[in-house]
C-alpha cells in the first residue's frame, strides 16, 4: 500500500531489512561488500520508486536503476571499474538533481 | 587416466558460478541428486552435523532475499540451505564455533554440491553473505540451527561470452611449492 509520498510501505520495509542486514555483514565483509551494497540498495531505493510512478517527474531514476542493476556487477571481475562507477554515480545525482532546481 | 579424459576434472572445469537462471522449476530427483552428493562429501570425525532445507516457493525464497544480499540476481528456482545443528555437534563433542573444520566441513559439501549439480545440466551460485540471525527467523530455525550458507540452484540463463569475465588465476606453479618453501618445480626423480 503506499504512503503519501508514493512509496509502497512493502519496497520500504524491504529496504530496511536490507539495509539493516547489509550494516551486520559489514562487520566481517566490509571493503568489497560495503561499497557493493550500499550501491545495491541505492539500485533496491530507484527501483522501489520508478515502480511507484516517481520516474515520471524523475525519469533518470530508471537510467539509475539500470545502471546500477548492469554495473554493480563489475565489482566482481574488475574493481577498479566499479570504483570508478561508484565515483561518477553521486555526480550523475547530482547533476539531474541540479538539474530539477535543487 | 590423462587429464583431458578425466570425466571428475573436465566437469570442473566446465563448471561456474552462475547467478542468473533460467526460470524452470528444479525436479525432485535433481535436488536428491545433489543431497546425495552433499551426504558422500568427507567430514573431520566422520561427523554427522550438517542439515540441508530445501526451498522452491519463490514466495519463501523472496522473503529471505532483504536479508541476504549474496542472493544478487532475482529468485533463483531452487535454493538449498546449508546449516549446522549445534545440538548434534554438541552430542558429538564438537565445539561449533570455535573448531574451524566445522567450516572445512561445510565447503566440502558444498564443492560436492556444485560438481554434482553441473554434472546433470545444473548452475549454482553459494552465498555466505546474509544475516544468519535474520534467515534463521524467517525459516522458523530454532535457535540449535544456524545457517551457514545459502546454495542457489537452477537451470542456467544463457550469456554471452565476455572475456573480461573470464578467469585467470595463478598457475600451478605460482601457488605451490616441493618439498620447500619458494621451490617451483618438484625435484628430478
Amino acid at each position: 500500500m503506499p504512503d503519501e509520498q508514493g512509496l509502497p510501505i512493502e519496497d520500504a520495509l524491504k529496504l530496511l531489512a536490507y539495509l539493516t542486514t547489509c550494516a551486520e555483514l559489514c562487520t566481517y565483509e566490509p571493503w568489497h561488500y560495503g561499497q557493493l551494497r550500499l550501491i545495491d540498495a541505492a539500485g533496491r531505493l530507484s527501483r522501489a520508486l520508478v515502480e511507484a510512478g516517481a520516474d515520471a517527474e524523475h525519469p533518470w531514476l530508471a537510467d539509475l536503476q539500470q545502471s546500477i542493476e548492469t554495473r554493480k556487477e563489475l565489482v566482481m571481475f574488475d574493481f577498479a571499474g566499479f570504483q570508478a562507477f561508484l565515483r561518477e554515480t553521486p555526480r550523475t545525482v547530482a547533476a539531474e538533481l541540479r538539474e530539477e532546481g535543487w | 587416466m590423462s587429464t583431458p579424459d578425466n570425466p571428475v576434472l573436465a566437469s570442473m572445469k566446465r563448471r561456474r558460478v552462475t547467478r542468473e537462471f533460467l526460470d524452470e522449476p528444479v525436479s525432485t530427483d535433481d535436488l536428491r541428486t545433489i543431497l546425495l552428493a552433499a551426504r558422500l562429501a568427507s567430514t573431520a570425525g566422520a561427523r554427522q552435523i550438517r542439515r540441508f532445507l530445501v526451498i522452491r516457493d519463490p514466495a519463501r525464497i523472496e522473503r529471505l532475499r532483504p536479508f541476504a544480499p549474496g542472493i544478487l540476481l532475482g529468485v533463483p528456482p531452487a535454493l538449498i540451505v546449508l546449516a549446522t545443528d549445534l545440538e548434534a555437534a554438541r552430542e558429538q563433542y564438537v565445539q561449533a564455533g570455535e573448531d574451524t573444520s566445522v567450516w572445512v566441513d561445510v565447503g566440502t559439501a558444498l564443492a560436492h554440491m556444485m560438481l554434482a549439480a553441473e554434472s546433470i545440466g545444473l548452475g549454482s551460485c553459494p552465498a555466505t553473505s546474509f544475516s544468519r540471525s535474520a534467515v534463521a527467523e524467517m525459516l522458523g530455525f530454532p535457535r540449535t540451527l544456524v545457517p551457514e550458507l545459502l546454495l542457489q540452484v537452477g537451470r542456467p540463463a544463457p550469456r554471452p561470452p565476455d572475456e573480461k569475465r573470464a578467469h585467470v588465476g595463478p598457475t600451478i606453479a605460482e601457488m605451490t611449492s616441493w618439498e620447500e618453501l619458494g621451490q617451483r618445480e618438484p625435484p628430478a626423480a
